[in-house]
């Protein structure tokens, strides 16, 4: 028996003793002199720093001389990093809370009548605190790492942590304020801003700092950042296990299963993220969406794609051993892309309504790190491909195995396609301005370019959600396609027939270019989502009833047993439930969107959807906690009946910031959304306000967030065991 | 055919009248709309304070402007195109929602369509070569997949005893 268990036990509990002890004395010691005390934080980000490098070195040479003595210093290092970075976190939480506004960061991002929420929330609203957040995030994860494999010798894990700590190194760099662009969290204010201060008191302005960005004064700001930046986060783990498996030099497939839970775990929370960052558009933003394709949107997308391609090709692997290259490479990708979406958001690449701002050196940090990271890999690649072999070769171009292929080829195109448009203006303009001298050509890639690809390639995917869990491994039969696919495939044929007729006439009196093309997706898109939940039901019904032939009680208890015993597999079939969900949804909300343009003065009416919209009294002010909101009321009434609901669009204006906000008013039914944003109101009280009615929305701003975090949680649950797959090494 | 021809030169005069009424009223023909939402959804606001936004979705104060300027626009008769490219004319090409299908622009919207068809096609064939390989076992790979004589009868006598066969 190895001493690890004790060991690590004792280095948590001295990282908790030292959390508490430190916390307490920097309370203490700011109540004497507030200023000199947020010296401890400062300097416990570059400490951290300090400790991820000595990690990163005693892993290095623990692991190069099988050295136990270094490997265990070097676990105790990550515990380090992350106590230290946990320190500053919570001391950044203490400053923004009790308003200590000579430290830039809470001047920035507080004001002292903001809402204790969202002083909370700064803590990811600006640059520096959000990149401790993220520190705090990563250096959690690598902590984790070192209690979960406390009670074994662990050399994989090792190796692992040892890439874990590079990462931690990089990161910790960026939170110390070491590269000019991103600023230590406790920076003290600059004479500038002092001098501004200053001046404010004197002329009897108050020294308050200048508040968040009043876009992210908002509720699903508290949840969608910290779930976007977890996924982005914990992709890492499984990226190490990869890259540690390679140095470790073994072809076998126990990486896989170290990995899997942090895979699903990442995969969870950046769809989570993906759809929160949706709802927080849908309600923000007021252009009646939850998607735009903006550059940073793409950015949190290609690691779901790649993730999403990688949790399905792990299973050929594990099943049958092959595509171990193609699984390395694919969660390789997933960690490179997040470092790129990083890139893009933090260094000002490309202007977004999410991006942080510019730097160059940081452009320089972060491109190099991205450069070297992809040179390792695709070195250590070529010096294991002989391990990494397949074992086993694809028996039948109809089986599981060339579906799941088929799958991850989708999924890897449509994150070209997505990659080429984000990138493709930067690539455009270098053309422009250094091959035909044109320096002011600029170019713009928008919904339509996406559009024209991303839908047929998503509607691919759908119907192989359905044909995928559900087709033979090795070679299908046609009595297999038969049994599993007829019903599917004559459900989705009734459902797309019966909506021809209306998709046609739709798509007839609207003015979309293209409305045959439009009504041949959207019937496809409701054969495939029937297709699949069909699918879906199938396989639940033939294994309820063999539970209820067993004696299980009722339906929900065999539903229930059935879910239980494989957690993996009926997980994956809700979260496919999810998928198929989210296209039903989209197709309504964005395929059959209503919108018009209204001008309304006080009295006057407006139709739509059968709706009828009254603008019901004068344009009023209220007053918030730290804004002013101006807006209309309007009174809505369905089919001549009286008034069902009064919404009150609004432009929320916050104090010392020039962004008015759209505080848009929805009335949420299960047909679909009816939203009003309010532009401006002119001198008459004239209210010039874009209405949208957009269906079945809900299904994808509230139901599949829902469908995703059961399935999610169910697969997250899984029993896993490790079984060397046929022809693997153990 | 003279019932045909007045008819239709009377639909024609009514439509005219019509379209005449509703520019006089600042109301716009259905194809006039239709060109001023094609052109509003074709081009990005170009305000710069914006995130990339289709001009129809936009609801910023230049983008209403922008909105009111295309509606003269529509209104005078320019189509779509006409009004989309004097928009592009005058806020530059950034603001356009789709890169050109020319010139050097036009690559992406080739790429995706080579990448797709390329991919597509080479993963065909290495599943079909894969296939065929696997096909055909070479015979040590046969010998070692049959069950051995031994073996064979042992499985047939369990199943006789369990009374399957």
């Amino acid at each position: 028996m190895n001493g690890r268990p004790r060991e690590t036990k004792n280095a948590f509990s001295a990282a908790v003793a030292f959390l508490g002890v430190a916390t307490l004395g920097f309370l203490l010691l700011s109540m004497r002199d507030e200023v000199a005390v947020t010296g401890f934080p400062r300097a416990a980000v570059y400490a951290a720093a300090a400790a991820a490098a000595w990690a990163c070195a005693a892993f290095a040479v623990g692991l190069r001389y099988r050295h136990e003595g270094w490997l265990r210093s070097a676990r105790r290092g990550v515990v380090a990093a992350w106590t230290l970075i946990l320190f500053t976190t919570i001391c950044l939480l203490i400053a923004l809370l009790s308003d200590w506004y000579h430290v830039e960061y809470v001047w920035r991002t507080s004001t002292p009548n903001q809402p204790i929420h969202y002083k909370l929330s700064a803590l990811w609203g600006g640059m520096s605190g959000s990149m401790l957040f993220w520190n705090a995030m990563l250096t959690s994860c690598g902590a984790l790492m070192v209690w979960r494999s406390r009670g074994e010798e662990d050399r994989l894990t090792d190796y692992a942590l040892g890439v874990m700590s590079v990462v931690m190194l990089f990161y910790a760099v960026l939170a110390a304020g070491l590269v000019p662009g991103i600023s230590n969290p406790f920076q003290l204010l600059s004479d500038d801003i002092m001098a501004r201060v200053e001046a404010d008191a004197a002329a009897g302005v108050s020294a308050r700092g200048m508040g968040m960005n009043p876009l992210l004064q908002t509720p699903l700001m508290m949840i969608h950042p910290p779930n976007l930046y977890a996924g982005f986060v914990v992709c890492t783990a499984p990226f190490a296990y990869a890259v540690g498996s390679m140095l470790q030099g073994s072809g076998s497939t126990l990486w896989l299963a170290r990995s899997r839970r942090w895979t699903i775990a990442a995969w969870l929370f950046l769809t989570l993220g993906n759809l929160l960052g949706g709802a927080w558009a849908y309600n923000e933003l007021g252009w009646g969406g939850y998607w735009g394709w903006d550059p940073v949107e793409n950015a949190a997308l290609l690691p779901w794609l790649m993730i999403t391609a990688f949790l399905h090709s792990v299973m050929i692997q594990e099943r049958r051993n092959m595509l171990k290259i193609w699984n390395i490479a694919l969660i390789s990708l997933t960690f490179l892309l997040v470092l790129f979406g990083t890139m893009l958001v933090r260094c000002g690449l490309l202007t977004s309504v999410h991006a942080f701002g510019e730097s160059s050196e940081l452009l320089t940090y972060f491109g190099g790190f991205l450069a070297l990271s992809t040179i390792a890999v695709v070195w250590l690649m070529a010096r294991r491909w002989r391990r990494l072999r397949s074992v086993n070769r694809f028996d039948s171009l109809l089986s599981k195995e060339s579906a799941f292929l088929f799958n991850n080829w989708i999924f890897v195109i449509s994150a070209a396609v997505v990659l080429a448009g984000t990138i493709f203006p930067i690539i455009s303009e270098a053309y422009y301005t250094y091959a035909r001298g044109i320096p002011d050509r600029k170019i713009a890639v928008s919904e339509p370019y996406y559009n024209a690809f991303i839908v047929p390639l998503g509607l691919i995917l759908l119907a192989l959600t359905g044909i995928g869990p559900m087709i033979s491994w090795k070679k299908a039969t046609g009595s297999n396609l038969r049994r599993n696919f007829l019903l599917p495939t004559a459900a989705g044929l009734m459902a797309a027939l019966a909506c021809v007729v209306p998709f046609v006439m739709i798509g007839n009196s609207s003015s979309d270019s293209f409305p045959l093309l439009k009504t041949i997706y959207s019937l496809l898109c409701v054969f495939a989502s029937v297709f699949v939940l069909g699918t879906i039901s199938l396989e639940y019904w033939k294994g309820v009833r063999i539970r209820l032939r067993r004696g299980s009680p009722n339906l929900f208890s065999a539903l229930f047993q059935l879910t239980n015993q494989n957690r993996r597999r009926y997980g994956g079939y809700i979260v496919h439930i999810g998928v198929a969900l989210f296209y039903v949804g989209a197709l309504g909300s964005n395929g059959f969107q209503l919108s018009e343009r209204v001008k309304l003065a006080p009295g006057e009416t407006h139709q739509i959807a059968g709706y009828q919209l009254k603008y019901a009294g004068e344009p009023f002010e209220k007053r918030g906690p730290n804004a002013v909101f101006h807006g209309v009321p309007i009174e809505v009434s369905k089919n001549g009946s009286g008034p069902i609901a009064e919404l009150e669009p609004s432009r929320g204006e916050y104090p010392g910031s020039d962004t008015l906000t759209y505080e848009s008013a929805t009335l949420r039914r299960l047909s679909g959304d009816l939203y009003i944003a309010l532009g401006a109101v002119n001198e008459e009280g004239k209210a010039d306000m874009q209405v949208y009615y957009n269906p079945l929305a809900w299904i994808v701003l509230w139901a599949v967030p829902i469908v995703m975090i059961i399935g999610g949680a169910v697969c997250l649950a899984e029993r896993i065991k490790y079984r060397p797959a046929k022809g693997a090494e153990a | 055919m003279k019932k045909i021809a007045f008819a239709a030169a009377f639909i024609a005069v009514i439509a005219v009248g019509a379209a005449g009424a509703a520019e006089e009223s600042g109301q716009l023909t259905p194809i006039q709309h239709a060109a001023l939402n094609k052109a509003t959804k074709s081009v990005l606001c170009a305000c710069g304070d914006c995130p990339p936004t289709i001009l129809d979705d936009c609801m910023c104060h230049a983008a209403r402007a922008y909105r009111d300027a295309m509606t003269e626009q529509a209104q005078k008769g320019e189509t779509a195109e006409q009004i989309a490219e004097a928009y592009i004319e005058e806020y530059g090409t950034q603001y356009l929602a789709a890169p050109a299908k020319e010139g050097f622009d036009l690559l992406i919207w080739i790429l995706p369509a080579v990448l797709f068809t390329a991919g597509t096609a080479s993963l065909w064939f290495f599943l079909k070569s894969q296939k065929e390989t696997a096909e055909e076992p070479s015979a040590e790979e046969a010998a070692a997949e049959q069950p051995s004589d031994k073996y064979r009868k042992r499985i047939e006598k369990e199943l006789k005893e369990r009374g399957t066969v």
